[in-house]
């Protein structure tokens, strides 16, 4: 996403990141999200069914905008980066949430 | 201004999601349309049963004690129909088997009094063209079983998604200018490019609706699998959405079996629901296969207001008193947080707002199917022009040509087929004959020239929905309801296009007789 200009020639790369790394990503997200706003996963709750849509929907915008990244292995580097960042976080939080 | 090098990439990356996505959603829409009036359907197809009119509903007690004493499993689990019809004839319903879990309607027995007051009970098998039709919509026209069709819905779906996605990005720049400039007299191909991306323009909404629901409802499970594991924690209820709670504190219900009387179930749930319309009172001695206490759930409808099921929402309610006990599926009463998640529901399934929206949907879903198959067809024609693999381009017209047709044909003779019958027709038997249908459209794509199977597809689209009409309209001159009149339109409108397009089809594939007989 600079001055490079996109090419297709890269899209396996790019489309594995996105479906893979991506479902990483919203998960992350997913985890780090319910932990904060403290879901207690019954499907009854609403926090359970809107982090379900949240995260369908995180995964989905991944897939769409993987092609946005110049090369396949940014798009893997960036995507699972930030999908481990967030793991990282969940796991504090976790861990600062039972100690 | 998006950036020529972004826009490029997501040309292709459009008409390859498109390509590979185009057929399945053709038949997903197709069926989906139909499936809008699915219960309709359902009962248009079902014939007028030989029970005796329903007793009134205050006299329902009399009628419930009747069929308890004749059959004693009845007090497990029964329905009472509040508004009966050829596929609910009785005002007392019970299943033949209990626990049918599934979603195909199961086998009922209805039971209504002679004029001398002794009981009357028919079991009558139900029709399953409409729950088939909608079963094709709901695995993209994959004779597959739930598992793997859901994985291969959920791929579509979201192949389906970036094709819309990168649609508006390719087409967003160019669209201010050209957007109603549908250039029907220069080339063919500009028209179909023109009408393509009017109608996706204009569907754009109802599209992105579609796609992310249905990402969802292939994806839910693992998603909630995925949290069980995260949050889970040893108190948590684990219920799927939509079972009921077990009501506590539990009290026995009366030795009658009957907890409390229709009538006044009704009252008290206009007080405390005014306008919401119930259609059926479901009770059940245990809930969730036997675990639980007993159910009272009263399911309904309410146009004011979105709501969750295709056909309505349900309110659960205390079995011996009669209030509310849970509203989060009942519309107009639920959380906002709940009544937010139910519009992406309601959003999917046009259930909000009436038969004027259950309309609109019908069209766009048309219009939808419409939509990929114009894609295909630019897809093919940039093809041909470019002069680049012209054997793989002519598989994907054939095979978007076979399979478009065999869908409609299928679908349509299906109707026709099962609205002839003096029965039902089940599911499976509704299965065999569509896909009898749909493989020999493929068929005959593969084995005659591509010009000439698409008039005879043509020819047969016009004379099954021409025959449809005249079913409808029979049906309508002799009963006057307003199913048949529904499905005569219908059936007109499509004969008409297909007519149209037959003819224009007839000067391409057979250009001596249009000469000589066409004077156009």
């Amino acid at each position: 996403m600079n001055d490079r200009n996109l090419t297709i020639q890269h899209w396996r790369g790019q489309l594995s990141a996105g479906v893979i790394a991506g479902a990483f990503l919203s998960t992350a997200i997913l985890a780090v999200a319910g932990t904060l706003c403290g879901a207690n996963a019954s499907p009854m709750a609403i926090s359970s069914q809107a982090l379900m849509w949240l995260t369908a929907f995180i995964w989905t915008l991944c897939i769409c905008s993987c092609f946005l990244f110049v090369s396949g292995l940014r798009a893997w580097l960036i995507l699972s980066g930030s999908a481990l960042i967030l793991w990282a976080l969940f796991a504090l939080l976790k861990h600062a949430g039972l100690s | 201004m998006i950036r020529s090098d972004i826009v490029r990439v997501y040309r292709e990356v459009h008409s390859w999601a498109g390509i590979i996505t185009g057929l399945f959603l053709f038949v997903a829409f197709y069926a989906g349309s139909v499936s809008m009036f699915e219960q309709t359907l359902q009962n248009w197809l079902t014939p007028v049963s030989t029970l005796p009119k329903a007793v009134p509903i205050d006299q329902t007690p009399e009628l419930l004690n009747k069929v308890f004493a004749a059959h004693p499993e009845a007090r497990k689990a029964y329905t009472i129909v509040l508004n009966p019809n050829s596929q609910k004839p009785g005002r007392v319903m019970w299943p033949e088997k209990a626990n049918n879990r599934g979603h195909a309607p199961s086998v009922m027995n209805s039971a209504a009094l002679a004029a001398d007051g002794s009981l009357i009970t028919i079991t009558s098998p139900p029709s399953g063209t409409a729950f088939f039709i909608d079963t094709l919509h709901r695995k993209v026209g994959l004779p597959l079983t739930e598992a793997p069709a859901s994985l291969i819905m959920g791929t579509i779906a979201l192949a389906y998604a970036l094709a819309l996605v990168s649609g508006v990005i390719v087409y967003l720049p160019a669209l201010k200018r050209t957007l109603f400039a549908v250039r029907l007299e220069g080339a063919e191909q500009r028209a179909w490019l023109d009408i393509h991306n009017l109608f996706g323009f204009f569907s754009l909404p109802f599209h992105l609706v579609m796609a992310l629901t249905s990402v969802v409802f292939a994806f839910h499970e693992p998603i909630y699998a995925i949290e069980q594991k995260l949050f889970a924690s040893p108190a948590t209820n684990h219920e799927m959405p939509g079972h009921e709670r077990p009501i506590t504190p539990f009290t026995p219900p009366p030795a009658n079996g009957f907890p409390l009387i229709p009538t006044k179930i009704i009252t008290s749930l206009a007080q405390e629901a005014p306008g919401f319309i119930p259609d059926t009172i479901e009770y059940a001695e245990h809930a969730r296969g036997g675990r639980g206490g007993p159910v009272l759930r009263v399911t309904g409808h309410d146009t004011r207001f979105i709501m969750r099921g295709p056909t309505g929402g349900f309110a659960t309610l205390d079995p011996m008193t009669g209030h509310i006990l849970s509203a989060e599926y009942l519309p107009g009463h639920q959380s906002r947080g709940m009544a937010v998640l139910t519009a992406f529901f309601a959003l999917h399934f046009g259930s909000y707002g009436g038969a004027i929206v259950k309309w609109g949907y019908l069209i766009l879903g048309f219009g939808g199917a419409f939509l990929f198959y114009t894609g295909n067809r630019l897809w093919i024609r940039s093809r041909q022009r470019k002069g680049a693999d012209t054997r793989g381009t002519l598989f994907l017209a054939r095979l978007t040509s076979g399979c478009c047709a065999g869908c409609i044909a299928g679908i349509t003779l299906l109707i026709v087929i099962a609205a002839s019958q003096t029965g039902t027709i089940s599911s499976s038997d509704s299965s065999l004959i569509y896909y009898t249908v749909f493989i020999l459209f493929i068929a005959a794509s593969f084995t005659f020239p591509l010009e000439k199977s698409n008039f005879i597809f043509l020819i047969f689209l016009t004379c099954s929905n021409g025959a449809l009409a005249a079913i409808a309209l029979k049906r309508a001159l002799h009963e006057g309801d307003l199913s048949s009149t529904g499905i005569l339109l219908v059936a007109l409108i499509q004969t008409v296009c297909f007519g149209f397009f037959a003819k224009r089809q007839m000067s391409k594939s057979f250009p001596q007789l249009a000469t000589t007989h066409l004077p156009t």
